[in-house]
């Protein structure tokens, strides 16, 4: 428990100090649907809007809170806090998870906030955004864990941007045919209750089990 | 000092194949230390000194020999700061006891950063100290820790006179409240009775 409340300040404080570093991600969302809704109008997508502007914020907040999870435990890795983290942290379960969290509620968080925005510039029918938002909270929270995960599985490679991508977008796909596909199935009138069970199952499922795997990482990256 | 012969292991070590990249730098190595004790590492760059405290603190595993610690109770300050450049020293020494699990009052931490010659900068980025003044916030490390065995990896880097004259001390100390110290160094401390392990020469 102790691990967990500190890393998660820990998280808070360097994200108070560096705010940029969260709005990073923020921005890019804000500038990618702005452009999307300039440039693709109505007439385009005659028929199914509503599929399409789900599935256009779906790709957009996976790629937003890539870029978010990017540098995690770079700078500990570099400054040596991660040596001593592996060193006296056992197990370090507990305090990735809260290394998680704070990631998720300062960096990706902020993010989800804006899906409202996105939604009314891109002029979603209001009836389908609460559903929109409730599959991207589950959805954000596995892309984050997959995202940290990249992030670790390339620590002290440097440059790892590309890399990463690379490694973690075939993990993201599942989720994200399965999240679009409940939110659609919302927007048609179809059944929808399922994908939506799937999707949350599988987001409980990941944050037991990918701080283990990311614990596992941080260990391994400490032995060279 | 305490009576070696009487004084509890802390660290026994026996057949060890201190190893980097499948190369065996030292084979069958054996080392024990008591209370009390300091051990000085000694040898060229490259021989392996860093490795083989990175075994010691548990961060490497060896597929080869035993390494038996007596208790999780190790503090380690090594080449690498560990201290976040964003934070402050007072953050990073509070962050440290979290992860130790050492309990420590606000008080005690600036009473730490105080000893060591930072009382005016515990709340300056440690981004913005000197490579100095960072060394020594990392020294501060041992002041509020509970542990019994100091592994230090070259900690007279960058230390001015009177911060080399402080680890003495504090060292001396720390041996006669029954700890032990072992410390990779390329300059001797100086201190008595210090047993000395040369690698490179086996």
């Amino acid at each position: 428990m102790n691990g967990f409340i500190s890393s998660f300040q820990r998280t808070a404080r360097l994200t108070a100090r560096h705010p940029l570093d969260a709005a990073h991600a923020v921005a890019f969302f804000i500038i990618v649907t702005s452009l999307i809704s300039v440039t693709v109008d109505n007439a385009t997508t005659s028929g199914n809007r509503d599929a399409f502007v789900i599935a256009i914020m779906w790709v957009v907040v996976l790629l937003a809170t890539m870029l978010g999870c990017a540098a995690a435990y770079s700078q500990d890795y570099e400054d040596g806090s991660l040596e001593l983290l592996v060193a006296h942290q056992r197990p370090l379960f507990p305090s990735v998870l809260g290394s998680m969290m704070g990631l998720w509620f300062f960096s990706t968080l902020p993010i989800l906030l804006c899906v409202p925005l996105g939604a009314w510039m891109l002029t979603l029918s209001t009836s389908v955004w609460w559903m929109l938002l409730l599959t991207l909270l589950a959805g954000s929270i596995v892309f984050t864990l997959f995202g940290v995960l990249g992030a670790v599985l390339t620590l002290g490679i440097g440059r790892n941007g590309v890399l990463m991508a690379l490694l973690v977008l075939p993990l993201y796909v599942p989720v994200l045919l399965l999240g679009v596909g409940a939110c659609q199935r919302y927007a048609n009138g179809e059944t929808f209750e399922f994908a939506l069970a799937s999707l949350f199952a599988i987001a409980v499922a990941l944050v037991t089990f990918v701080p283990f795997a990311i614990a596992a990482l941080l260990r391994v990256s400490q032995e060279y | 000092m305490v009576n070696t012969t009487n004084a509890k292991k802390l660290l026994t070590i026996s057949n060890l194949n201190v190893e980097v990249a499948d190369k065996v730098l030292f084979p069958n190595l054996s080392l024990q230390v008591r209370e009390g004790e300091l051990v000085e590492i000694h040898g060229a760059n490259g021989v392996g000194k860093s490795t083989l405290l990175r075994y010691i603190i548990g961060t490497r595993r060896s597929p080869n020999g035993t390494l038996i610690r007596v208790s999780d109770d190790v503090v380690y300050v090594g080449q690498k700061s560990g201290l976040n450049p964003t934070l402050t020293p007072l953050e990073n020494l509070r962050w440290f006891t979290q992860i130790t699990g050492s309990k420590r009052t606000p008080k005690e931490l600036m009473g730490a950063l105080m000893q060591v010659g930072l009382g005016s900068f515990m709340r300056t980025p440690t981004g913005a100290l000197s490579a100095g003044q960072i060394r020594r916030c990392g020294l501060a490390k041992l002041v509020v820790s509970d542990a019994k065995l100091w592994v230090l990896d070259e900690p007279l880097t960058s230390l001015d006179a009177s911060a080399t004259e402080w680890l003495r001390e504090a060292i001396s100390e720390h041996r006669n409240k029954n700890g032990a110290v072992i410390c990779a160094t390329h300059a001797s401390l100086g201190l008595p009775a210090a047993t000395t392990l040369q690698l490179g020469e086996l």
